[in-house]
């Protein structure tokens, strides 16, 4: 199956599926990044993007335009790599009525999209059998979230795309008396931290991240772009959208004995947000461990030690 | 300084300040920067009085619609520009990045920095757009939390078609009457066309100013371009004093282009200067520049991008306005813009000035340069920081600036040849 692949959790994969693209989250398994076709400051993951496509490139790659980075990032694929089928998903920051309707448009022309990458129309019928099938799947992993499973295979499994195709290697938590850790941020390439936190002690509850539970939920029924622009804008939004997003952040500090927030360097959504994040945690007498990531992949020692030094405590 | 500081809450501070800011500008001979002094002195100390309530904005946001909302603007960018001009940034930067990273714009982490100081005129409300960047959201949301203050957001589509204009007029239609709510205001809807109605004969102006400066040799600094005139473009227009500004700024070009005077004594070559600003504090990037004849024939910011509208519904003018903007939306945009401030201006050579922790801009450089030296002109990328002058390298800007301008030369050589 020829895969299209995309870089964001506010993109309906349910449409890739129905166009019969296997849908793949680009987060690229090496450390490597291109230095020169963007500017040094930009975020590290879209280097790493840029790096993977010059190793290999999918049918087709979908962007958001989810921050400056990734707007750039569109212009500068499009540019020193024309050949690539690329298209830009142009969603509100709001999940407003207006924002639904705008979003719902912006859909329906990605559906077209689709259908001239694929060379024909998609069919109403395709769009509603590909959200059942995901609605399928959501409810698997809804399932295991009520049993605790362990926050790094969570991780690892929702790399692949959301919802989750595989949730088989995901074990389960054991033993009571953890320490509650938030983990929120944008990407986490480096899920070893997250083995690293629960090995120390820690239980991370929901992984905030844009690499964990950001998925939509489910897909209700009636005009299938309608529904999906609803259900896509209702989903646990990032800190790129407005409304809830400080209620729902001040509500999962309350939750926690600690908060780590892993944001990569650059992300200026995130690290405009960390102003917040400290007012509240300070607000609520909980600790904050910032890390700063480079899209390492692994763990280095410096963050090693610094989650240890964190949890120590508690010891 | 807390005496300063406090001084500079303070609407007395002002009325002295201005008479006497401006005697000492009028030795220039200036005329639009008195002006710009004068402005300044007249939209702070507004903003201290507090007679109208206060409105924080980010540069890109339509100020016209503040004045036609009967409040007083006051933009942190810009305030942050100005501390940077008389070199007091350090200390709100290093308070501003201990509350956010050192990673963010230095302009914002100084406005961050400079509200802990209480300098800044309380806010009543922030507005602010997203059309270019994404710290116009999250920065101007950061300094909500902090004030305590709402925010209201104009969220601005990617794209710029029909739909995207009317999701815009429709927001700017409904922040209009929620900020008159929220501020307790009944300013009548003639009030904003009023100021649209200023807005426009001011931007023809600023349009006459463009074409103007098109002169050989360049009749006006683009260092000061970037500097005091967008400060105007960005703060004043649905003004009298705006109009007046640019009024006083195209008589003193047209002067200057009648007796056919550059602004350097001699002018060797013409550059482009990209990027909505320049470092601000002391620094002699400038200076280098003037001493070789090299001219900033123009730059980026000041150009008159935006369609002549005229019609009965404000919010449809500034929704077509707002969606016009070069910097948003694909980078076609900006490469069309570019490619014509460089016809326009004859330009030799290119300066794309990327500002550290500006993502919108620089991150569009690498594609911008493949275009520009497509044309076969001399393209520098320049790493520097607009208000932070610990993150400026002034040997290796210098070493940069040295070897773009043997690029000139050996162009201009073989161009000769």
């Amino acid at each position: 199956m020829e895969r299209v692949g995309y870089l964001c959790t506010y993109v309906p994969v349910e449409l890739v599926e129905a166009a019969g693209f296997h849908p793949m989250r680009v987060i690229p398994r090496s450390s490597e990044k291109d230095e020169v076709l963007l500017d040094p400051n930009i975020c590290p993951y879209l280097k790493a993007v840029l790096s993977q496509l010059q190793r290999e490139s999918p049918k087709g790659l979908v962007f958001i335009n989810s921050c400056d980075g990734m707007r750039r990032l569109y212009d500068a694929v499009r540019w020193f790599f024309p050949s690539l089928e690329v298209c830009i998903l142009d969603v509100p920051r709001s999940s407003d009525e207006r924002g639904v309707l705008y979003y719902r448009e912006v859909i329906e022309d990605f559906s077209r999209w689709l259908g001239n990458l694929r060379g024909k129309p998609l069919l109403e019928e395709e769009v509603r059998e590909a959200i059942a099938r995901c609605n399928q799947r959501r409810r698997a992993l809804f399932e295991i979230l009520k049993e605790r499973p362990r926050a790094g295979d969570l991780l690892r499994a929702l790399k692949g795309g959301f919802p989750p195709k595989d949730l088989q290697e995901v074990r389960l938590r054991e033993g009571e008396g953890r320490v509650k850790v938030l983990v929120t941020g944008s990407l986490l390439e480096a899920d070893g931290i997250l083995d690293w936190l629960e090995e120390l002690g820690g239980e991370v509850l929901i992984p905030d991240v844009c690499s964990g539970l950001r998925g939509a939920g489910y897909v209700g029924g009636g005009e299938p772009f309608l529904a999906l622009a609803k259900a896509y804008l209702e989903k646990p939004p990032c800190a790129r959208m407005r409304g809830s997003r400080r209620r729902l952040l001040r509500e999962a500090v309350k939750e926690v004995q600690a908060v780590l927030a892993y944001i990569p360097k650059f992300c200026d959504h995130y690290l405009y947000e960390l102003a917040t994040l400290r007012g509240i945690c300070k607000e609520e007498g909980r600790p904050l461990l910032h890390l700063e990531g480079e899209y390492t992949v692994g763990v280095s020692e410096g963050i090693r030690t610094r989650v240890q030094a964190f949890l120590e405590r508690w010891r | 300084m807390r005496l300063l500081y406090k001084a500079l809450r303070s609407p007395n501070f002002w009325r002295v300040l201005k008479p006497l800011a401006c005697l000492y500008v009028s030795r220039e001979r200036n005329r639009p920067f008195t002006l710009w002094v004068e402005f300044l002195c007249w939209v702070l100390g507004e903003a201290s009085r507090r007679k109208r309530p206060v409105v924080w904005i980010n540069s890109f946001f339509p100020v016209e619609f503040i004045y036609g909302l009967g409040a007083v603007p006051f933009l942190p960018e810009l305030f942050s520009a100005i501390v940077a001009y008389f070199n007091w940034t350090r200390g709100p930067i290093s308070k501003g990045s201990s509350l956010l990273s050192t990673d963010v714009c230095s302009f914002y982490r100084c406005a961050m920095g400079l509200l802990d100081y209480e300098v800044l005129p309380a806010p009543d409300l922030i507005i602010s757009c997203s059309q270019i960047c994404d710290g116009t959201k999250a920065f101007y949301e950061a300094l909500s939390d902090r004030t305590g203050v709402p925010h209201l957001l104009l969220d601005v589509p990617y794209r710029k078609d029909k739909r995207a204009k009317i999701y815009v007029k429709d927001q700017l239609t409904e922040i209009f009457e929620e900020a008159r709510c929220l501020l307790g205001i009944r300013t009548p809807l003639g009030e904003l066309k009023n100021s649209l109605e200023i807005s426009r004969r001011t931007e023809s102006v600023m349009r006459e100013v463009a074409k103007l400066r098109r002169a050989v040799p360049a009749p006006f600094p683009g260092s000061e371009g970037m500097s005091y005139v967008a400060g105007m473009s960005f703060w004043s227009l649905g003004t009298g004093r705006g109009l007046r500004f640019f009024e006083a700024l195209r008589d003193r070009i047209l002067e200057r282009v009648r007796k056919s005077r550059g602004y350097l004594k001699e002018e060797r070559f013409r550059v482009l200067w990209l990027h909505h600003i320049r470092p601000y504090y002391p620094n002699p990037i400038i200076s280098f520049l003037n001493e070789r004849g090299v001219a900033i024939a123009y730059e980026e910011v000041n150009y008159p991008w935006w369609p002549i509208t005229r019609g009965d519904d404000p919010f449809d003018e500034l929704a077509e306005k707002i969606c016009a903007n070069p910097w948003g939306g694909p980078i076609e945009g900006r490469i069309e813009l570019v490619e014509r401030l460089i016809e326009d201006y004859r330009i030799h050579g290119v300066i794309h000035f990327s500002h550290w922790g500006c993502r919108q801009s620089t991150a569009g450089a690498m594609v911008i340069g493949e275009v520009v030296k497509g044309r076969g002109i001399p393209y520098l990328i320049l790493p520097g920081d607009g208000a932070d002058p610990d993150n400026y390298s002034p040997g290796q800007t210098m070493t940069r600036l040295q070897a773009f301008l043997e690029v000139l030369q050996q162009r201009w050589r073989f161009m000769r040849a």
